[in-house]
């Protein structure tokens, strides 16, 4: 990238802050906000500004809307899902050692060798499907790696190195309107790339999914992207986990 | 600058003048389902959250339901609030203000925004910021430290926020350059962030 054209996307830092990008150009610049420790702080500062902009219309509202948002939020269940456009610094959210931002929603427990019973019935259903899922699974090398983000969650990641395939499958998404879980591979030199997207039917089961080509892969996560999935992750994962090399 | 001459109030932590890690501890508690906790943290928030939204689409009943679906995100979604990245009430303005506005996109007929928009940009440069507001100290605060910015930095940045419009469409309302609009955005919002003493 030119600095000419750096220069150009620093400035959009208002604008975003502002929320007042195109959705083309904010894709944009959410990737630059990756690679620009300064561009993460500028944006905090003004995000905070833009913020008591709105505290400044202030108003009280109507009695009812407590009572009907509480009734909803009685019957709404928590989720893990990735929030939207909150200035993610992407560059930052694949680290295992730095994974305090996730502690008070995940949990991930990492089965390698015992295989338990509620993976097995997981199994059971991935082979169902295609040979090649079905190969995976059977691989002598296959690796088995499950992990619980959030209440209700159930994720289970099969690899094996010597295909270079993994196939993932999960229970209990929420399925989305207008957004899409999307599958990532971390690659050792810190880049993340694509491994997909997650079909969810109504009743939260996702379709197992074959990753194809993991190389060297040593992690996966599921974010929630904009309906049709992005280049990069612009949000954090609603799940990461590493996987056995 | 003026100022200079505004009384900064002791302490002074915002309308909602909880101590920030109040929100912050609520939030958490929400995180881990708790209802009760969600109670405070809407009695706190919902006015600028409900004022924020009405500003954008004016129309109340509207309002009401993006109000609505702001405040049961924040209850789905209190685990993702990282407080090393922000307060939890910008993480919840922008939640609210994104949700106006994309409803403003989407919903909103072409006709109507620009009668918004002339609403927006003629008239005295304050006449955007809610007359009847509940939280009259940060109304105070701001209507000041607007009256610091150029009117073109001032315009921008109101027509951004309050409109709901892109800086694109920015540009056009008001006859400037993209690049121009964009900067005026930036350093509009910078020199508030000082005026407002912004932590962050």
């Amino acid at each position: 990238m030119t600095s000419r054209l750096r220069q150009d996307l620093h400035t959009l830092a208002g604008a975003y802050a502002l929320n007042a990008l195109p959705e083309d150009e904010l894709r944009r610049f959410e990737e630059h906000l990756a690679h620009c420790e300064s561009c993460v702080q500028e944006v905090r500062g003004l995000t905070e500004t833009a913020a008591l902009l709105g505290a400044a219309t202030a108003r009280t509202p109507p009695e009812d809307l407590r009572r009907r948002v509480l009734e909803e939020v009685s019957r709404t269940r928590q989720l893990a899902p990735a929030e939207t456009r909150w200035a993610a610094p992407r560059s930052r959210w694949w680290r295992w050692g730095g994974g305090l931002v996730l502690a008070a929603c995940l949990a991930v427990v990492l089965a390698l060798g015992g295989v338990v019973a509620w993976q097995q019935r997981q199994i059971a259903q991935l082979e169902e499907n295609e040979e090649s899922i079905a190969a995976v699974l059977s691989a002598p090398d296959a690796e088995v790696a499950s992990a619980q983000p959030a209440e209700g969650v159930a994720v289970t990641a099969v690899s094996s190195e010597n295909r270079g395939d993994l196939v993932f499958s999960a229970q209990g998404l929420e399925p989305l309107s207008e957004q899409d879980y999307q599958l990532w591979l971390a690659d050792p030199d810190g880049s993340v790339r694509s491994a997909g997207l997650l079909r969810v039917d109504p009743g939260g089961e996702v379709r197992p999914l074959l990753a194809a080509g993991i190389g060297e892969a040593e992690g996966i996560a599921v974010t929630v992207e904009p309906e049709g999935g992005s280049a990069q992750p612009t949000s954090e994962p609603m799940m990461q986990m590493p996987l056995s090399s | 600058m003026n100022d200079d001459a505004v009384p900064r109030l002791a302490g002074d932590a915002g309308p909602e003048a909880p101590p920030r890690e109040g929100l912050s501890d609520l939030l958490r508690r929400v995180a881990r389902g708790d209802e009760r906790a969600f109670e405070q943290v809407y009695d706190r928030m919902s006015p600028s959250v409900y004022g924020l939204v009405r500003r954008i689409l004016r129309d109340p009943a509207q309002s009401e339901e993006v109000a609505q679906e702001v405040m049961v995100e924040v209850w789905r979604w209190a685990c993702r609030y990282d407080e090393h990245r922000g307060s939890p009430q910008a993480w919840m303005m922008t939640l609210a203000h994104r949700r106006a506005v994309d409803r403003v996109r989407t919903e909103q007929a072409a006709t109507e925004r620009e009668a918004r928009a002339a609403a927006v940009g003629d008239g005295s440069p304050y006449d955007e910021v809610e007359e009847e507001a509940t939280g009259r100290l940060e109304h105070e605060r701001v209507r000041r430290c607007l009256e610091t910015l150029t009117e073109l930095q001032s315009q921008s940045v109101r027509l951004a926020y309050y409109g709901g419009y892109t800086y694109r469409e920015v540009a056009k309302l008001l006859s400037s350059p993209l690049g121009t609009v964009k900067t005026r955005m930036r350093d509009g919002l910078i020199r508030l962030r000082d005026c407002l003493g912004v932590e962050w």
